[in-house]
């Protein structure tokens, strides 16, 4: 099946309530008093009829500045956000790159985390355990990976999600700010590791305040800038054009 | 979601109407997916319930026998019933109405406590109620075999009526089910709902017979009890321990009536609502 990316007038809509954490006594209250103030709340658009085709050999790079929307888009490509408007299709083996060990559990050990975040990704136990050996390996834990990951530092942390998450090799890999974990040796290792996965990845979906990884990486970048795509397209341009703005506010 | 092959696949168009139809189909493959995932949340939510004692796993199932057998004695010297055939009363009743509150108060939170998950990782919604209920019927079942054996010890009869049980508890747990959907998508939007739930809870815990035979009543109370829909699942789990008869059509046909209600109203809103709940956790 062929891999590809279809975002057509994608909108995300996201609601600021007055009041975040509304209740059933307060909606009474109101419904009694007449108040409509607790119930206000403000639409803004994360997304705005984003309008977009990813195909294979396309290595994107996002830029802006905070809150342009860089993140939602991924999550909407990835499935967590649905968009209010517009349509998405995704085909391909994805890895996505972010919020890494998002489904640890703490109070048990590593190994059998491993096994609970494959089951996350939709693996089952016979599969992960071919993969344990590797990831173990890998994470370079040894003996720690049978303890309760709650007594993990943050960089054998990182390690073991790292190792979790790049055990496939995707045909859509998404990074969102390239991260290093753990001592020289395994960032090292893990940059390797990444540099590995992007060659083979058919698209590479690549977010980053950095714009140097970015011109390294990408033969596309897209400029955001409040839900809407201000430049698509070459690089040195989209950047030249990225840094104007970060100049701006400055 | 992800298929057996692990192909991503994220297919949405915000201007389709999606109906039950595509509901149900979607969650079956997905559920099918991500059956380990579920399995696994049930799991170590019940290994972490029973692991902060000594004894455990033990502890579980001693707590709530304790209570209930301090229940009966009470309650069976108030009413001057010997205490054998008041215990088996009292726990044919009370063990279904655990299962009812444990699930629908855990339940209503259940999307709630899964922020973490939710916000950072694509799963199905409909997998965290779903381990509410597959914990809280795991916990009845371990109740259910001690209680047994206690019962049996303490001399009671039980009947062939009991092979009706599993029918009786499948009822109860789509009942809840439907129920749970329901709170899971409310309690979001309404955040105090759980609290107003405990107290809705305590007091239709009174308007049910389980501290109480039914024979107890009569007129206007009798009439308000018939309101209170989980009275027929613990009349049909009384007939069918308790009384040790099978029961008749009208207590089977109210069940199922209740169930379907109870389920229609749950995917209904869950199916509604399901996709705006990211964006108010």
């Amino acid at each position: 099946m062929s891999v590809y990316i279809k975002l057509d007038r994608v909108s995300v809509k996201f609601r600021i309530y007055h009041n975040p954490s509304p209740s059933l006594k307060d909606t009474a209250v109101n419904w009694v008093t007449g108040n409509k103030k607790l119930n206000d709340y403000r639409d803004f658009f994360a997304l705005h009829e984003i309008t977009l085709n990813i195909n294979p050999g396309d290595r994107v790079g996002f830029v802006g500045l905070n809150g342009a929307g860089k993140s939602t888009l991924l999550k909407t490509i990835s499935g967590i956000y649905k968009p209010h408007q517009g349509k998405i299709s995704v085909v391909g083996r994805i890895t996505p790159l972010m919020e890494l060990g998002a489904g640890f559990d703490l109070e048990q050990t590593g190994r059998k985390n491993i096994f609970l975040n494959g089951a996350l990704l939709g693996f089952s136990p016979a599969e992960m355990a071919e993969k344990e050996a590797k990831i173990a390996e890998f994470s370079e834990l040894g003996d720690f990976l049978d303890l309760p990951v709650k007594y993990y530092s943050s960089g054998m942390y990182g390690r073991l999600a790292f190792s979790i998450a790049t055990m496939t090799q995707p045909e859509i890999l998404m990074i969102d700010e390239v991260f290093a974990t753990g001592d020289g040796h395994f960032v090292e290792k893990s940059t390797q590791r990444i540099q590995q996965m992007v060659e083979k990845s058919s698209i590479l979906i690549v977010v980053s305040h950095d714009s140097n990884q970015i011109l390294r990486l990408c033969n596309r970048v897209i400029l955001l800038d409040h839900g809407n795509i201000i430049l698509d397209g070459d690089p040195q341009e989209t950047i030249a054009q990225y840094k104007q703005k970060l100049a701006s506010i400055r | 979601m992800i298929d057996r092959n692990h192909q991503f696949v994220n297919d949405f168009d915000a201007s389709k109407q999606r109906g039950l139809i595509d509901f149900v189909s979607r969650n079956v493959r997905e559920l099918n997916v991500y059956r380990y995932a579920l399995y696994n949340f049930v799991s170590t939510n019940l290994s972490s319930r029973y692991r902060r004692s000594t004894i455990g796993f033990l502890w579980s199932l001693l707590n709530p026998l304790f209570t209930m057998v301090i229940m009966a004695l009470v309650f069976s010297s108030l009413y001057k019933l010997p205490f054998s055939q008041f215990s088996l009363y009292l726990f044919s009743g009370l063990l279904p109405w655990n299962l009812i509150t444990a699930s629908l108060l855990g339940g209503s939170m259940s999307i709630i406590n899964a922020e973490s998950y939710l916000k950072k990782v694509y799963l199905p919604k409909i997998i965290f109620p779903l381990v509410t209920l597959g914990v809280e019927i795991t916990n009845f079942l371990f109740s259910l075999i001690s209680l047994f054996i206690l019962s049996l010890f303490f001399g009671a009869e039980l009947g062939w009526s009991i092979l009706l049980l599993p029918l009786a508890l499948l009822l109860l747990a789509l009942f809840i089910l439907g129920g749970i959907l329901l709170l899971s998508i409310l309690t979001v939007f309404f955040r105090d709902l759980s609290h107003i739930l405990q107290i809705a809870l305590l007091g239709l815990f009174y308007l049910t017979p389980i501290l109480y035979p039914t024979s107890l009543l009569s007129g206007n109370l009798l009439n308000l009890i018939k309101l209170n829909p989980f009275y027929y699942f613990i009349n049909l789990f009384h007939l069918i321990v308790y009384e040790a008869t099978f029961p008749g059509w009208s207590e089977w046909v109210a069940c199922i009536v209740l169930t379907v209600l109870s389920l229609t109203l749950g995917v209904l809103v869950f199916q509604k609502k399901e996709q705006d709940v990211i964006y108010r956790l």
